[in-house]
């Protein structure tokens, strides 16, 4: 994929990054590294080999890197390759009837392959990574093959993207000036790692809306980046519910290179038992009067691990910037454990930023009072958290969407929270 | 119906009660009244359960069921409503799915059918109507961004859709103008019946010429230290509580 890179925005080509690399073999190869590296060597594409390289280089992703400090893939994948176990993720019913991208081992499956207003899609040649970037690198290196869509015109149905166990995928997204589309990504794993590298581009007044429900065993490995550019007045709504995995990492990078570029980047995760799942968002203003909305809310109990890094970036052009970034996480019991790192990077004078912050547990007032109405404890706990969690919702617009993810939510309180079960 | 009978009751392992003593037959509406850190508030979150505040001594018994040895929410199924001081707010919960799912949970709990949606809003409707509400407050959040008056009135909703055995009150007057204790007094006085009882804690005498009660008791030191007909309640507006500080 071509991006009109506006001048002053230079891409790295890792290509060139690659042949920089000294190799460093001071490493001791993990039996799970020299896997991943084996089989990126002989699938033998631009991305895989320079991903091969890196990997030579500097190993995969672990917690001595500032990134990847709570999301220590090395570790997780330290065993041998974890080839992929369990079912793909089932249509929902209600979304029955509309195109679905279906990711098959290294590719993706589209059904039916032609709809109206979304067109062009291409397997183009092997392509290199678009970032020199630890989980761009290996997310395109898995993926030697690239599903181009184009969207020409304002989508009425979203599109599904059903990635399962094992499966590795590179989606190409271009939505045209003024048209719109709508992808709701469901994954799933028993086992193994499942990768996603997508790259969306939204030209003038055009707006792309990702819904992402990500559901996980303790064994399987969620690695998925997603980067987007945003041109003038085009909107990127994004609202992600997380049940976490053994390691589930969601990177999401959007680059506002127009005047008045909307983004709105929301995000719930609820974590039990050994669950691991991380939110990573890194949003770059680099033009006027653009804005920018993330609420993330989260609640983990037993030995689970939620993670949130958000960093929104204000650029000197980027004036009349309004950005506000919010994560509030609940413990429900003792054990679990949540880092959270909102950032504010701020170059321009003339701008409306705000983060916070807030890590705490259920409300004794509030639990006693509905107590006192007679809501069992177990209940009680299990509306407060889904009240809780229900804000991080108020950005879908589509009303059967946001039933369908406050639903999945209520399945889990069902189970984890309201079914009374002690820690 | 309600007996009570030498509760002492420690909060922070402070007690607070010593020793208290009341009952309240069916049918019947007492006051409780007495100056500021007798340990009003303390009566009613010890009955309704909540949590830190230790019975140390004594028995609660509503129906001749131990409430001591029951949950907030088995206590609520057994008809026991306490009217907050200062009802929570819970964001994202709309009013109605509260009320509902509490009407349900209790019904649940007695063993009772849950009551539809359909038949719930009847109910929701009439009670609304008789507390002058207006029924869109009653989808926004409970109690989010209310005045304290409109808290109060929906706390008034809540009891005449709960429908408890008893009663309550910890002062619900308070944060009330003229008006609006009215209404919520009527709700209250609607409440009254034969098989049912009341327990109005009140600092001042004014909700309770609106809410007339049987007997009045003196609450000061962790322990009733007066009883009497109405007119105590009157006598102490004109004299004040330090007869019984010194008392003690």
């Amino acid at each position: 994929m071509t991006a009109t890179a506006r001048p002053h925005k230079v891409e790295t080509q890792v290509l060139e990054t690659a042949e920089e690399t000294k190799p460093t073999p001071t490493i001791d190869y993990t039996l799970g590294e020299q896997a991943i590296i084996s089989w990126l060597e002989n699938m033998d594409t631009p991305a895989s080999v320079a991903s091969a390289q890196k990997l030579r280089a500097e190993g995969l992703p672990n917690r001595r890197v500032e990134a990847f400090k709570y999301a220590d893939i090395r570790l997780a994948l330290r065993d041998e390759y974890p080839w992929g176990a369990g079912e793909m993720p089932e249509l929902p019913t209600f979304l029955i009837g509309c195109t679905v991208l279906r990711a098959q081992d290294t590719w993706v499956a589209l059904e039916p392959a032609e709809e109206e207003g979304l067109h062009a899609i291409v397997w183009p040649e092997p392509q290199p990574p678009y970032h020199e970037d630890p989980m761009s690198m290996l997310c395109a290196g898995l993926s030697p093959a690239t599903a181009s869509l184009k969207v020409t015109a304002p989508l009425a149905k979203p599109i599904v993207l059903l990635r399962g166990p094992g499966t590795s995928s590179r989606i190409n997204f271009h939505v045209v000036a003024h048209c719109a589309a709508t992808l709701v990504e469901i994954s799933d794993g028993t086992a193994g790692l499942s990768t996603l590298h997508m790259e969306v581009r939204v030209e003038e007044g055009g707006s792309f809306t990702r819904i992402m429900l990500q559901k996980g065993s303790a064994d399987a490995i969620n690695l998925s980046y997603a980067s987007t550019k945003l041109y003038q007045d085009a909107k990127y709504s994004q609202t992600a519910l997380a049940f976490g995995s053994k390691l589930a990492r969601a990177e999401t990078r959007v680059t506002v290179e127009g005047e008045g570029g909307q983004v709105s980047i929301n995000g719930a995760y609820l974590l039990d038992g050994t669950a691991h799942a991380d939110s990573t968002v890194l949003v770059e203003h680099t033009w006027l009067n653009g804005t920018t909305t993330e609420v993330f809310k989260g609640a983990v109990k037993d030995k689970a691990h939620g993670v949130f890094q958000g960093k929104i970036k204000v650029e000197q052009a980027a004036q009349k910037t309004d950005a506000r970034l919010r994560h509030d996480a609940l413990m429900l019991t003792e054990g679990a454990s949540i880092d959270a790192k909102p950032e504010l990077e701020i170059w321009a004078d003339d701008v409306a930023c705000a983060h916070g912050n807030t890590i705490g547990a259920i409300d004794d007032n509030a639990l006693f009072y509905m107590r006192q109405r007679g809501i069992p404890e177990p209940a009680a706990k299990a509306m407060l958290v889904e009240a809780f969690i229900g804000e991080a919702f108020d950005n879908v617009t589509d009303d059967s969407i946001r039933e369908w993810l406050n639903a999945q939510a209520q399945g889990w309180l069902a189970t984890a929270v309201a079914s009374g079960e002690t820690p | 119906m309600l007996d009570i009978a030498n509760l002492s009751v420690s909060v922070d392992g402070k007690a607070i009660l010593d020793g208290l003593s009341l009952s309240v037959p069916a049918g019947e509406v007492h006051a409780i009244m007495g100056p500021n850190g007798a340990g009003k508030s303390t009566l009613s979150y010890a009955l309704a359960g909540r949590n830190g505040y230790e019975v140390t001594n004594g028995t609660a018994m509503l129906d001749g069921h131990d409430l001591l040895t029951l949950t907030p929410e088995e206590r609520a199924a057994k008809g026991l409503f306490l009217s907050f001081q200062y009802p929570l707010e819970i964001p994202g919960v709309p009013t109605l799915t509260f009320v509902r799912t509490a009407l349900n949970a209790q019904r649940k709990a007695r063993g009772e059918p849950e009551m539809g949606a359909p038949e719930f809003i009847k109910v929701a409707r009439a009670a609304a109507k008789q507390l002058s509400m207006d029924m869109d407050m009653l989808k926004r959040p409970l109690n989010v961004g209310f005045s304290g008056g409109e808290k109060k009135r929906l706390e008034v909703f809540q009891m005449l859709i709960l429908a408890p055995r008893f009663l309550i009150l910890d002062e619900t007057d308070s944060g009330l103008d003229i008006d609006a204790l009215k209404v919520v007094s009527d709700g209250v006085n609607a409440l009254r019946a034969p098989d049912h009882g009341m327990l109005v804690i009140t600092h001042y005498q004014r909700l309770l010429d609106y809410v007339k009660p049987d007997r009045v008791h003196v609450l000061a030191n962790g322990a009733i230290v007066d009883s009497g007909g109405p007119e105590l309640a009157l006598e102490l507006e004109r004299s004040g509580y330090d007869r019984y500080r010194e008392a003690a």
